[in-house]
Protein backbone atom coordinates (compact mmCIF):
# COMPACT_ATOMS: atom_id res chain seq x y z
CA UNK A 1 0.00 0.00 0.00
CA UNK A 2 1.45 3.31 -0.99
CA UNK A 3 0.32 6.13 1.05
CA UNK A 4 0.30 9.69 0.34
CA UNK A 5 -0.87 12.96 2.15
CA UNK A 6 -3.57 14.56 0.22
CA UNK A 7 -3.04 18.23 -0.54
CA UNK A 8 -1.68 20.08 2.57
CA UNK A 9 -1.21 23.17 1.30
CA UNK A 10 -4.14 24.81 3.25
CA UNK A 11 -3.71 22.79 6.86
CA UNK A 12 -2.30 23.88 10.04
CA UNK A 13 -1.03 20.80 12.33
CA UNK A 14 -0.03 21.77 16.30
CA UNK A 15 1.12 18.92 18.38
CA UNK A 16 -0.41 19.27 21.90
CA UNK A 17 1.93 17.82 24.85
CA UNK A 18 0.11 14.65 24.91
CA UNK A 19 0.85 14.02 21.63
CA UNK A 20 -2.12 14.10 20.01
CA UNK A 21 -2.66 16.82 16.91
CA UNK A 22 -5.13 19.45 16.14
CA UNK A 23 -4.98 19.53 12.09
CA UNK A 24 -7.20 22.96 10.88
CA UNK A 25 -8.14 23.05 6.99
CA UNK A 26 -9.29 26.26 6.20
CA UNK A 27 -9.64 25.02 2.67
CA UNK A 28 -12.59 22.42 3.94
CA UNK A 29 -13.70 24.44 6.76
CA UNK A 30 -13.00 21.76 9.32
CA UNK A 31 -10.81 21.01 12.53
CA UNK A 32 -9.62 17.30 12.89
CA UNK A 33 -8.56 15.67 15.94
CA UNK A 34 -6.24 12.98 16.24
CA UNK A 35 -4.32 11.05 19.21
CA UNK A 36 -0.68 10.30 19.48
CA UNK A 37 -0.89 7.31 17.70
CA UNK A 38 -3.01 8.69 14.64
CA UNK A 39 -0.75 11.45 15.19
CA UNK A 40 2.45 9.34 14.98
CA UNK A 41 0.83 7.92 11.65
CA UNK A 42 0.32 11.33 10.24
CA UNK A 43 3.52 12.20 10.83
CA UNK A 44 5.07 9.27 9.17
CA UNK A 45 3.52 10.49 5.53
CA UNK A 46 5.04 13.23 5.65
CA UNK A 47 6.70 12.10 2.23
CA UNK A 48 4.91 9.56 0.31
CA UNK A 49 5.39 6.42 1.61
CA UNK A 50 4.09 2.75 2.28
CA UNK A 51 2.44 1.15 4.99
CA UNK A 52 5.98 -0.52 6.29
CA UNK A 53 7.31 2.81 5.90
CA UNK A 54 4.66 4.42 8.50
CA UNK A 55 4.88 1.42 10.53
CA UNK A 56 8.72 1.91 10.95
CA UNK A 57 8.40 5.80 11.65
CA UNK A 58 5.95 4.83 14.00
CA UNK A 59 8.24 2.41 16.14
CA UNK A 60 10.70 4.96 15.76
CA UNK A 61 8.86 7.87 17.27
CA UNK A 62 5.73 6.17 19.32
CA UNK A 63 6.46 2.86 20.23
CA UNK A 64 8.97 -0.18 19.32
CA UNK A 65 5.72 -2.35 19.47
CA UNK A 66 3.64 -0.87 16.57
CA UNK A 67 3.00 -3.48 13.91
CA UNK A 68 1.61 -3.34 10.48
CA UNK A 69 -2.15 -3.63 11.71
CA UNK A 70 -2.09 -0.63 13.80
CA UNK A 71 -0.36 1.45 11.34
CA UNK A 72 -2.73 0.26 8.80
CA UNK A 73 -6.10 1.27 11.32
CA UNK A 74 -4.55 4.60 11.86
CA UNK A 75 -3.75 4.71 7.69
CA UNK A 76 -7.37 4.14 7.23
CA UNK A 77 -8.55 6.64 9.64
CA UNK A 78 -7.01 9.24 8.29
CA UNK A 79 -8.37 8.14 4.68
CA UNK A 80 -11.29 7.88 5.71
CA UNK A 81 -11.16 11.85 6.69
CA UNK A 82 -9.34 12.41 3.66
CA UNK A 83 -5.98 13.43 4.94
CA UNK A 84 -4.53 10.85 3.21
CA UNK A 85 -5.08 8.75 0.03
CA UNK A 86 -3.54 5.27 -0.51
CA UNK A 87 -3.10 3.15 -3.34
CA UNK A 88 -1.93 -0.27 -4.73
CA UNK A 89 -2.69 -3.32 -2.62
CA UNK A 90 -6.76 -2.67 -1.32
CA UNK A 91 -6.44 -2.28 2.28
CA UNK A 92 -8.86 -3.49 4.22
CA UNK A 93 -9.99 -2.86 8.36
CA UNK A 94 -8.78 -6.30 9.77
CA UNK A 95 -11.19 -7.64 12.10
CA UNK A 96 -9.01 -7.81 15.44
CA UNK A 97 -6.19 -5.41 15.80
CA UNK A 98 -3.51 -6.50 18.17
CA UNK A 99 -3.71 -4.70 21.14
CA UNK A 100 -1.04 -3.10 22.98
CA UNK A 101 -1.74 -2.44 26.47
CA UNK A 102 0.81 0.53 26.08
CA UNK A 103 -0.60 2.29 22.85
CA UNK A 104 -3.83 4.11 22.38
CA UNK A 105 -6.00 2.42 19.63
CA UNK A 106 -5.51 5.36 16.83
CA UNK A 107 -8.64 7.95 16.80
CA UNK A 108 -9.50 10.80 14.22
CA UNK A 109 -12.33 13.00 14.76
CA UNK A 110 -13.40 15.91 13.01
CA UNK A 111 -15.48 18.97 13.26
CA UNK A 112 -17.06 20.94 10.27
CA UNK A 113 -16.71 24.69 10.38
CA UNK A 114 -20.77 24.35 9.46
CA UNK A 115 -21.48 22.04 12.23
CA UNK A 116 -19.56 24.16 14.95
CA UNK A 117 -22.05 27.02 13.61
CA UNK A 118 -24.76 25.13 14.63
CA UNK A 119 -23.35 23.68 17.82
CA UNK A 120 -23.02 27.63 19.08
CA UNK A 121 -26.66 28.46 18.61
CA UNK A 122 -27.21 26.11 21.03
CA UNK A 123 -24.32 26.44 23.26
CA UNK A 124 -26.02 29.36 25.58
CA UNK A 125 -28.78 29.48 28.53
CA UNK A 126 -31.98 28.50 27.58
CA UNK A 127 -34.28 30.81 26.43
CA UNK A 128 -37.02 32.04 28.75
CA UNK A 129 -39.94 29.86 29.86
CA UNK A 130 -41.88 33.02 30.76
CA UNK A 131 -44.27 33.50 27.75
CA UNK A 132 -42.53 37.35 26.57
CA UNK A 133 -44.57 40.25 26.95
CA UNK A 134 -43.47 43.03 24.73
CA UNK A 135 -44.82 45.68 26.15
CA UNK A 136 -42.58 48.86 25.72
CA UNK A 137 -42.58 50.34 29.28
CA UNK A 138 -41.24 53.63 29.11
CA UNK A 139 -38.30 54.93 30.92
CA UNK A 140 -38.27 57.10 33.86
CA UNK A 141 -37.18 60.30 33.34
CA UNK A 142 -33.42 61.07 35.17
CA UNK B 1 -43.36 53.95 40.85
CA UNK B 2 -40.64 55.62 40.24
CA UNK B 3 -36.66 53.68 40.26
CA UNK B 4 -35.48 54.82 44.05
CA UNK B 5 -32.97 52.12 44.10
CA UNK B 6 -30.26 51.35 41.50
CA UNK B 7 -26.82 50.33 41.04
CA UNK B 8 -24.16 49.16 38.52
CA UNK B 9 -22.31 46.60 37.73
CA UNK B 10 -19.50 45.73 35.41
CA UNK B 11 -19.18 42.28 34.04
CA UNK B 12 -16.52 41.30 31.62
CA UNK B 13 -16.68 44.57 29.83
CA UNK B 14 -21.01 44.85 30.14
CA UNK B 15 -21.99 47.72 31.51
CA UNK B 16 -25.10 46.74 34.12
CA UNK B 17 -27.62 49.28 35.29
CA UNK B 18 -30.24 47.77 37.54
CA UNK B 19 -32.92 50.01 38.81
CA UNK B 20 -36.71 49.62 40.88
CA UNK B 21 -38.71 51.61 43.03
CA UNK B 22 -39.52 48.30 45.34
CA UNK B 23 -37.12 47.52 48.52
CA UNK B 24 -37.98 43.93 47.77
CA UNK B 25 -37.65 44.00 44.26
CA UNK B 26 -33.77 45.72 44.82
CA UNK B 27 -33.01 42.95 47.76
CA UNK B 28 -33.75 40.46 45.03
CA UNK B 29 -31.38 42.77 42.16
CA UNK B 30 -28.55 42.51 44.55
CA UNK B 31 -28.64 38.89 45.63
CA UNK B 32 -29.11 37.60 42.23
CA UNK B 33 -27.09 39.99 39.62
CA UNK B 34 -23.46 38.72 39.50
CA UNK B 35 -23.76 39.28 43.86
CA UNK B 36 -19.63 39.09 44.11
CA UNK B 37 -18.59 41.38 41.60
CA UNK B 38 -18.17 44.81 43.49
CA UNK B 39 -21.32 47.51 43.03
CA UNK B 40 -21.05 51.01 41.11
CA UNK B 41 -23.75 53.61 42.96
CA UNK B 42 -24.60 56.38 40.93
CA UNK B 43 -24.19 57.69 37.46
CA UNK B 44 -21.37 55.13 35.83
CA UNK B 45 -22.31 55.62 31.89
CA UNK B 46 -24.32 54.68 29.52
CA UNK B 47 -25.10 51.21 30.25
CA UNK B 48 -25.61 48.74 28.34
CA UNK B 49 -28.04 47.25 29.24
CA UNK B 50 -30.48 48.05 31.72
CA UNK B 51 -33.02 45.72 34.00
CA UNK B 52 -35.87 47.12 35.87
CA UNK B 53 -37.97 45.37 37.68
CA UNK B 54 -41.70 46.63 38.19
CA UNK B 55 -44.81 46.30 40.44
CA UNK B 56 -47.70 46.21 37.77
CA UNK B 57 -51.22 45.78 39.38
CA UNK B 58 -50.15 42.60 41.40
CA UNK B 59 -47.32 41.03 38.87
CA UNK B 60 -43.92 42.12 38.97
CA UNK B 61 -42.67 42.58 35.35
CA UNK B 62 -38.82 42.27 34.19
CA UNK B 63 -38.25 45.02 32.03
CA UNK B 64 -34.94 45.03 30.16
CA UNK B 65 -33.95 47.92 27.90
CA UNK B 66 -37.67 49.11 28.27
CA UNK B 67 -39.31 45.96 26.71
CA UNK B 68 -41.41 43.41 29.61
CA UNK B 69 -39.91 40.10 28.97
CA UNK B 70 -41.56 38.48 32.10
CA UNK B 71 -43.54 38.78 34.67
CA UNK B 72 -44.49 36.70 37.78
CA UNK B 73 -46.90 36.71 41.08
CA UNK B 74 -43.81 36.27 43.43
CA UNK B 75 -40.75 38.54 42.84
CA UNK B 76 -38.52 35.29 42.92
CA UNK B 77 -40.64 33.63 39.66
CA UNK B 78 -38.39 36.39 38.00
CA UNK B 79 -35.13 35.25 39.09
CA UNK B 80 -34.12 32.39 36.26
CA UNK B 81 -35.30 35.09 33.25
CA UNK B 82 -33.05 37.47 35.43
CA UNK B 83 -30.17 35.34 35.21
CA UNK B 84 -30.74 33.95 31.47
CA UNK B 85 -30.92 38.06 30.16
CA UNK B 86 -27.55 38.80 32.02
CA UNK B 87 -26.22 35.93 30.83
CA UNK B 88 -27.16 37.35 27.13
CA UNK B 89 -26.46 40.59 27.68
CA UNK B 90 -22.68 39.56 28.96
CA UNK B 91 -21.99 36.36 26.44
CA UNK B 92 -22.32 38.61 23.09
CA UNK B 93 -20.52 41.43 24.47
CA UNK B 94 -17.42 39.58 24.94
CA UNK B 95 -14.67 40.48 23.75
CA UNK B 96 -11.04 38.76 24.39
CA UNK B 97 -12.48 36.59 26.62
CA UNK B 98 -14.11 33.11 24.99
CA UNK B 99 -17.20 31.68 26.41
CA UNK B 100 -17.26 27.87 26.97
CA UNK B 101 -20.72 26.45 27.55
CA UNK B 102 -19.63 24.19 31.06
CA UNK B 103 -19.87 24.22 34.91
CA UNK B 104 -16.35 25.19 36.44
CA UNK B 105 -15.06 24.43 39.63
CA UNK B 106 -11.31 25.00 41.08
CA UNK B 107 -9.59 22.34 42.78
CA UNK B 108 -6.31 22.84 44.12
CA UNK B 109 -5.59 26.41 41.99
CA UNK B 110 -6.99 24.53 38.82
CA UNK B 111 -10.27 24.38 36.89
CA UNK B 112 -12.49 21.68 36.39
CA UNK B 113 -14.25 22.04 32.86
CA UNK B 114 -17.68 20.11 32.90
CA UNK B 115 -18.54 21.09 29.58
CA UNK B 116 -22.00 20.25 28.29
CA UNK B 117 -25.25 21.17 27.03
CA UNK B 118 -28.82 22.62 28.96
CA UNK B 119 -30.28 19.86 30.75
CA UNK B 120 -27.11 17.97 31.02
CA UNK B 121 -26.91 18.62 35.09
CA UNK B 122 -24.03 21.18 34.86
CA UNK B 123 -25.36 22.79 37.97
CA UNK B 124 -26.34 19.62 40.00
CA UNK B 125 -22.73 18.37 39.31
CA UNK B 126 -21.01 21.77 40.42
CA UNK B 127 -23.47 22.04 43.44
CA UNK B 128 -21.91 18.73 45.05
CA UNK B 129 -18.53 19.34 44.06
CA UNK B 130 -18.89 22.57 45.84
CA UNK B 131 -20.40 20.93 48.74
CA UNK B 132 -17.09 18.67 48.57
CA UNK B 133 -14.86 21.63 49.20
CA UNK B 134 -14.61 22.83 44.92
CA UNK B 135 -14.07 27.01 44.83
CA UNK B 136 -16.65 27.80 42.45
CA UNK B 137 -15.92 29.49 39.54
CA UNK B 138 -19.63 29.05 37.36
CA UNK B 139 -22.72 26.48 36.50
CA UNK B 140 -23.08 27.53 32.79
CA UNK B 141 -20.28 29.39 31.15
CA UNK B 142 -16.37 28.86 32.07
CA UNK B 143 -14.53 32.03 30.33
CA UNK B 144 -11.12 31.70 28.66
CA UNK B 145 -8.43 34.13 28.13
CA UNK B 146 -5.56 33.58 25.59
CA UNK B 147 -3.30 32.38 27.62
CA UNK B 148 -6.09 29.60 28.09
CA UNK B 149 -6.81 30.26 31.67
CA UNK B 150 -10.36 30.02 32.96
CA UNK B 151 -12.34 33.49 34.78
CA UNK B 152 -14.94 32.76 37.19
CA UNK B 153 -18.44 33.92 35.94
CA UNK B 154 -19.93 33.86 39.48
CA UNK B 155 -23.30 33.42 38.56
CA UNK B 156 -26.18 32.29 41.31
CA UNK B 157 -26.60 28.71 40.45
CA UNK B 158 -29.55 27.55 38.94
CA UNK B 159 -30.64 24.20 40.22
CA UNK B 160 -33.28 21.88 38.69
CA UNK B 161 -33.28 18.89 41.50
CA UNK B 162 -35.43 16.83 38.90
CA UNK B 163 -37.84 19.85 38.45
CA UNK B 164 -38.47 21.34 35.25
CA UNK B 165 -38.49 25.12 36.94
CA UNK B 166 -35.01 26.11 38.45
CA UNK B 167 -34.36 27.40 41.14
CA UNK B 168 -31.41 29.97 42.02
CA UNK B 169 -28.85 28.95 44.90
CA UNK B 170 -25.01 30.58 46.21
CA UNK B 171 -22.17 28.93 47.05
CA UNK B 172 -22.26 29.97 50.28
CA UNK B 173 -25.44 27.75 50.42
CA UNK B 174 -23.02 24.93 50.10
CA UNK B 175 -20.18 26.46 51.96
CA UNK B 176 -18.44 27.15 49.22
CA UNK B 177 -16.05 30.07 48.47
CA UNK B 178 -16.19 32.16 44.66
CA UNK B 179 -13.04 32.39 42.50
CA UNK B 180 -11.43 35.61 42.27
CA UNK B 181 -8.79 34.73 39.84
CA UNK B 182 -7.93 33.18 36.62
CA UNK B 183 -6.92 29.86 36.85
CA UNK B 184 -5.39 27.22 34.52
CA UNK B 185 -7.40 24.23 32.85
CA UNK B 186 -6.08 21.25 35.30
CA UNK B 187 -9.03 18.97 33.92
CA UNK B 188 -12.18 18.67 30.84
CA UNK B 189 -14.83 15.95 31.74
CA UNK B 190 -17.32 15.60 28.85
CA UNK B 191 -19.50 13.56 31.15
CA UNK B 192 -23.20 12.46 29.11
CA UNK B 193 -26.28 11.86 32.19
CA UNK B 194 -27.51 8.49 31.78
CA UNK B 195 -29.52 7.76 35.13
CA UNK B 196 -29.29 3.86 34.80
CA UNK B 197 -26.02 3.58 33.78
CA UNK B 198 -22.91 3.42 36.02
CA UNK B 199 -19.67 5.32 36.06
CA UNK B 200 -17.54 4.96 32.58
CA UNK B 201 -14.93 7.46 31.54
CA UNK B 202 -12.43 7.28 29.65
CA UNK B 203 -9.14 9.11 29.18
CA UNK B 204 -9.26 11.75 26.14
CA UNK B 205 -6.40 13.20 23.95
CA UNK B 206 -6.11 16.99 24.75
CA UNK B 207 -7.13 17.42 20.93
CA UNK B 208 -10.29 15.50 21.36
CA UNK B 209 -11.26 18.27 24.57
CA UNK B 210 -10.47 21.14 22.14
CA UNK B 211 -13.49 19.83 19.70
CA UNK B 212 -15.32 19.36 23.07
CA UNK B 213 -14.66 23.32 23.85
CA UNK B 214 -15.31 24.02 20.19
CA UNK B 215 -18.48 22.09 20.07
CA UNK B 216 -19.62 23.49 23.25
CA UNK B 217 -18.74 27.39 22.65
CA UNK B 218 -21.49 29.98 21.54
CA UNK B 219 -19.19 31.61 19.65
CA UNK B 220 -19.22 30.97 15.77
CA UNK B 221 -15.49 29.50 14.24
CA UNK B 222 -16.12 30.81 11.65
CA UNK B 223 -16.50 34.80 12.77
CA UNK B 224 -13.34 33.83 16.05
CA UNK B 225 -10.76 31.70 14.35
CA UNK B 226 -8.72 32.10 17.02
CA UNK B 227 -10.61 30.52 19.03
CA UNK B 228 -8.67 27.11 18.01
CA UNK B 229 -5.27 28.56 19.46
CA UNK B 230 -6.81 29.99 22.51
CA UNK B 231 -8.93 26.49 23.17
CA UNK B 232 -5.09 24.81 22.35
CA UNK B 233 -3.46 26.96 24.93
CA UNK B 234 -7.06 25.80 27.23
CA UNK B 235 -6.57 21.99 26.73
CA UNK B 236 -2.37 21.96 26.69
CA UNK B 237 -2.19 21.56 30.68
CA UNK B 238 -5.36 19.04 31.03
CA UNK B 239 -6.21 15.89 31.55
CA UNK B 240 -9.04 15.12 29.67
CA UNK B 241 -11.65 12.18 29.56
CA UNK B 242 -15.45 11.54 28.25
CA UNK B 243 -17.88 8.94 29.04
CA UNK B 244 -21.29 8.88 31.00
CA UNK B 245 -22.10 9.41 34.47
CA UNK B 246 -24.83 8.63 37.11
CA UNK B 247 -26.16 10.45 39.93
CA UNK B 248 -24.52 14.23 40.71
CA UNK B 249 -23.67 13.08 44.48
CA UNK B 250 -21.91 9.93 43.01
CA UNK B 251 -20.37 11.42 40.28
CA UNK B 252 -18.70 14.20 42.26
CA UNK B 253 -17.08 11.62 44.47
CA UNK B 254 -15.60 9.60 41.55
CA UNK B 255 -14.42 12.85 39.66
CA UNK B 256 -12.79 13.99 42.75
CA UNK B 257 -11.51 10.24 42.87
CA UNK B 258 -10.25 10.91 39.45
CA UNK B 259 -8.66 14.27 40.14
CA UNK B 260 -6.31 12.73 42.83
CA UNK B 261 -5.51 9.62 41.12
CA UNK B 262 -4.67 11.75 37.87
CA UNK B 263 -2.54 13.95 40.48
Amino acid sequence: MHVERTNSDTLVVNQLPDGSRVIVDSAKDRVFALNATAGAAWDACSDPTTLAGVTESMRRSLNPEINEELAEAAILQLQEKQLVHTSGSQATRRAFITTLSTIALPLVISLSVADQRAFAKTAKSVPSTTPPKPTPIPKPHS
Amino acid sequence: MSDIHSFGVRAFGCNIQVATGCREAYALLDRHVFPSLPRVSGDAGTPDIFIRIVPIADQFELVVDGVSVASASRLIGLVTDLIRVLDEAVIERLTTLRAVHAGAVVLNGRALLLPGATHAGKSSLVAELLRRGATYFSDEYALIDARGCVHPYPRPLLLRNGCPQQFPMLPDECNASVGDAPAPVGWILSLAYQPESTWNVRAAPQSEALLILLRNTPHILAESPEMVGIFERAVAGATCYTGHRTEAAHAADQILRLVDSAA
